[in-house]
């Protein structure tokens, strides 16, 4: 009989390979955010990279909390609103600016914690 | 049940084909665009019986795409889901008037994914029945009324209208605090029943879609959406403010279906006359089941038959 350990769970997991590849994709957009909020402090943020930003948010509240990541799943849905209500050519420095630090700060926990595990 | 599912995110993609098959449904076909999801409808050997789609999707998005597969014939009737984060009312309004059967937000909730699309497999099963019976019924079926007194009347060219499954959805769809800005009222032909039994069910079905039409152009201007519910009721769903009064509404309709009164009568049709029932506005009885509203709305168009008659 097969022990039960962390490593065959996830191998009878069938979510665990969308998982995997959710958190590769999750890593590429925290850059993808990263960079653009690194431009002038994010007080240029233009209408594209505002889309950009919108783009990875609304990915990952779709799919977040559905494997286990809700804080995340909340605060993408939270950066997604924020940015849609940010009429274009605002600065950039209010509450979506905000929220998007804290999503970054949550993607950051949400891989540590994956590269631990 | 075949099912095909359109979403530009391959992620979200595969665990819906993981949560699909542990819910039962193993036959489950992938598409990452809206182009790849036509092209595979196109070749689809089986047509498939449920459709799943994404609403944010790069060239075509998910109600554009909706919309382009309700327009197939072989593909007026299949139930189409809508799986989405977008959850504002302008996208609910616009899938469903599109032609969405059901509306599902993501992160989709397993249970209520289960209950949802246990609701479409149903109506999928009961489409099959109708269907075969339709075609194994012999000579008589040609017979036979077109539709049945009771029976529901697709009007898919009728602006803003849709089915009443798809109503009852996109009630719940709404949640409760948007849904209690809306009315539901009921309309009623009063001499349906007539209609139905001197012209046959063929002609009773046209004379309902002029109804219909009728409904939907006294309303024009307004966000509104409408259904059949069988035996000569109709209902209509927009916010309270938009509703007239039933007596200034049964006029308002009277009025409009009276301008077929000279082609009506040149065909020897009996001319419809309509009435109207209270507006129904959503109360805390019906916070479970936010269709109730609709359901409400029809018994009491059918109880003021001969009642509140406003004839044109």
């Amino acid at each position: 009989m097969t022990p039960l350990t962390p490593e065959n769970q996830a191998q009878d997991d069938p979510l665990a390979p969308i998982r995997r590849s959710f958190l590769g994709h999750l890593g590429d957009r925290c850059l993808a955010i990263d960079a653009i909020l690194e431009r002038d402090g994010g007080r240029g943020i233009g209408r594209e990279e505002r889309e950009v930003i919108i783009h990875h948010a609304h990915r990952t509240a779709g799919l977040a909390a559905s494997l286990g990541f809700e804080t995340l799943g909340r605060l993408a849905s939270a950066v997604e609103s924020a940015w849609t209500r940010t009429p274009p050519g605002d600065d950039g420095t209010g509450p979506a600016l905000e929220v998007t630090l804290r999503f970054l700060d949550e993607i950051e926990r949400v891989l540590d914690e994956d590269l631990v595990a | 049940m075949k099912i095909l599912a359109v979403d530009d995110d391959r992620d979200f993609l595969a665990y819906l084909a993981v949560t699909l098959g542990e819910l039962g449904y193993k036959n489950v076909t992938l598409a990452n665009s809206a182009s790849e999801g036509i092209r595979k409808i196109d070749f689809a050997v089986v047509d498939f019986d449920c459709i799943i789609l994404d609403v944010q999707m790069p060239d075509m998005d998910g109600i554009e795409l909706c919309a382009r597969i309700r327009s197939m014939r072989k593909y007026r009737d299949t139930p189409i889901v809508m799986a989405t984060t977008m959850a504002d009312r302008d996208h609910i309004d616009r899938a469903f008037m599109a032609g969405a059967t059901d509306y599902l937000t993501k992160p989709l909730d397993k249970v209520e994914t289960r209950a949802r699309l246990g609701v479409v497999h149903q109506l999928v099963r009961e489409q099959l029945r109708a269907n075969f019976a339709v075609a194994n019924a012999g000579r008589d079926i040609r017979s036979a009324p077109a539709h049945g007194f009771m029976d529901s009347i697709p009007l898919k060219k009728v602006d803003g209208a849709i089915d009443m499954f798809a109503m009852s959805n996109y009630l719940t769809t709404m949640g409760i605090f948007r849904a209690v800005s809306m009315s539901a009222v009921g309309v009623q032909v009063t001499n349906a029943q007539r209609i139905h039994e001197i012209e046959g069910g063929g002609v009773f079905s046209e004379v309902m879609v002029d109804v219909a039409n009728c409904l939907s152009d006294s309303l024009s201007g307004t966000r509104r959406m409408l259904s059949y519910a069988g035996g000569g009721t109709f209902v209509v769903l927009a916010s309270r403010s938009a509703i007239p009064n039933a007596a200034e509404f049964g006029a308002r309709i009277n009025r409009y279906v009276s301008e077929f009164e000279a082609v009506y009568s040149d065909l020897g049709i009996t001319l419809p006359e309509v009435t109207v029932g209270p507006a129904i506005h959503f109360r805390v009885s019906q916070l479970r089941a936010p269709r109730r509203l609709v359901e409400e709305a029809v018994a009491r168009a059918r109880e003021t038959t001969g009642q509140v008659a406003v004839t044109a």
